[in-house]
């Protein structure tokens, strides 16, 4: 049986703002600022609820016209870039 | 672009789009030290007649109202922030609102619970202390209150190892001058960053005995020629209006702890209070903030047609303390510009 697949959500604790339409998330403990683009700055806000990778490349594709594959690889390589940074957990 | 370059940029943006991105909370003007050199009054005399400080609840609408507005970075000051009798929950609605808090300190008050405390907020950016002197008698001499030296460095250094950025901030006056490269050394040694800056303002109340604590141009020259040398960075000569300018009432702003809006804690301008209006309508609409943002290097009658703009280090919190002239000049910093110009290009 496959384990379920892991559900993210950002970092409650961590400084954020949008800022021109671009979410700024801070990292204290790493003394570092993040800025992100349009795109992700979508996937951001929509990691303020836990979701899947399969439920953000879903909510990207609705938003964007965007093909189903690019945009899986985006979203991982984006959640697991905000996993490294510490900027998201597992819920 | 690393985290200094984004801010860097982010900077520059709130200052083009007039985003209140740093504000400034004061919490109260009472404070348990007495510095000789306090900008808000002189703490040897009884104080003014103080206002109603804000009260938990006006506090909160402000910092929802911030947060709409734009702000991140969220600095808690004083007088001495941590002798608000509700700063644990002031910072806890803070942090949970989504602000990169900074702490503005004297330090005093960092204790083991309190340092412990401080440290568990993941949105804390860093926590600034003042410092006065290298020795205990020069710093203790300064703040009025014996031990607050010992304090103050026992509180950094708790911070410190529990992962909190700490920033000294030294202010060079007449009595601790000579130590200036002591504190320096003992900063860097200890891997603290720091500050440092001879600049001493009138203060909020219009008296200016704190004026009296500011070190002599000779002095003020071998700071430049030594400790003080980074601090040397010439500008322009011919700067242009956003050259010249600072970021008050664009990317910067202030609430005093009686809800007066300022375009910056050190320049007490009164744009409007939160009592009357929110904080949104004030940064937007009032006349002083729209007058700040339409100035032009012409406006500033002395300044313009100098030819030590590129040395001068100029801010309008001086200026507007001392002449009540947000465009004026604070003559002491005209001397500096001449010595530091001496200095750099002899």
């Amino acid at each position: 049986m496959s384990s379920p697949a892991p559900r993210y959500k950002r970092d409650a604790r961590l400084p954020h703002q949008e800022v021109q339409g671009q979410a700024v998330v801070v990292a204290p403990a790493r003394r570092e600022v993040h800025e992100f683009d349009e795109t992700a700055t979508f996937l951001w806000s929509a990691l303020s609820r836990e979701r899947t990778v399969a439920e953000l490349v879903e909510a990207l594709c609705e938003e964007y016209e965007v093909d189903a594959e690019a945009a899986e690889r985006d979203v991982r390589e984006f959640v697991s870039m905000l996993e490294e940074k510490g900027l998201v957990v597992r819920a | 672009m690393n985290g200094c370059a984004i801010l860097q940029d982010l900077n520059a943006r709130a200052y083009d789009g007039c985003i209140p991105l740093n504000v400034s909370l004061e919490l109260t003007l009472r404070c348990n030290i007495r510095c000789t050199h306090c900008y808000n009054f002189d703490r040897d005399e009884p104080r003014p007649a103080p206002g109603a400080e804000l009260s938990m609840e006006e506090l909160r609408v402000l910092m929802d109202d911030l947060r709409r507005a734009g702000t991140l970075f969220l600095s808690l000051t004083g007088g001495e922030a941590m002798v608000h009798p509700r700063f644990w929950e002031i910072a806890d609605e803070a942090s949970s609102r989504g602000f990169a808090l900074m702490v503005l300190s004297n330090g005093t008050l960092l204790t083991e619970p309190a340092c412990d405390r401080l440290a568990s907020y993941g949105s804390l950016w860093a926590v600034s202390l003042s410092l006065y002197g290298a020795r205990a008698e020069t710093h203790d001499g300064i703040t009025q209150v014996a031990g607050s030296f010992e304090r103050t460095m026992a509180g950094a250094r708790r911070l410190a190892a529990r992962g909190v950025r700490v920033g000294l901030k030294f202010v060079l006056m007449k009595a601790n001058a000579l130590e200036a490269e002591q504190m320096i050394a003992a900063a860097e040694g200890e891997g603290f960053d720091y500050s440092i800056d001879p600049t001493i303002t009138g203060r909020y109340d219009g008296t200016s005995g704190s004026l009296s604590t500011r070190v002599d141009a000779q002095t003020l020259e071998r700071l430049y020629a030594g400790p003080l040398r980074s601090l040397i960075t010439p500008g322009p000569a011919d700067p242009t209006d956003d050259q010249f300018k600072c970021n008050c009432a664009r990317g910067n702003a202030a609430v005093s702890s009686t809800g007066e809006v300022y375009p910056c804690i050190a320049t007490p301008l009164r744009a409007g209070s939160i009592r009357e209006r929110s904080f949104a309508e004030i940064w937007t609409d009032s006349p002083v903030f729209r007058w700040i943002r339409g100035l032009r290097v012409a406006d500033f009658k002395t300044c313009a047609p100098c030819g030590l703009k590129s040395w001068c280090r100029r801010s309008p919190g001086p200026a507007y303390l001392l002449t009540g002239n947000y465009t004026g000049i604070d003559p002491w910093t005209c001397q500096e510009a001449s010595i530091i110009k001496s200095v750099a290009a002899p």
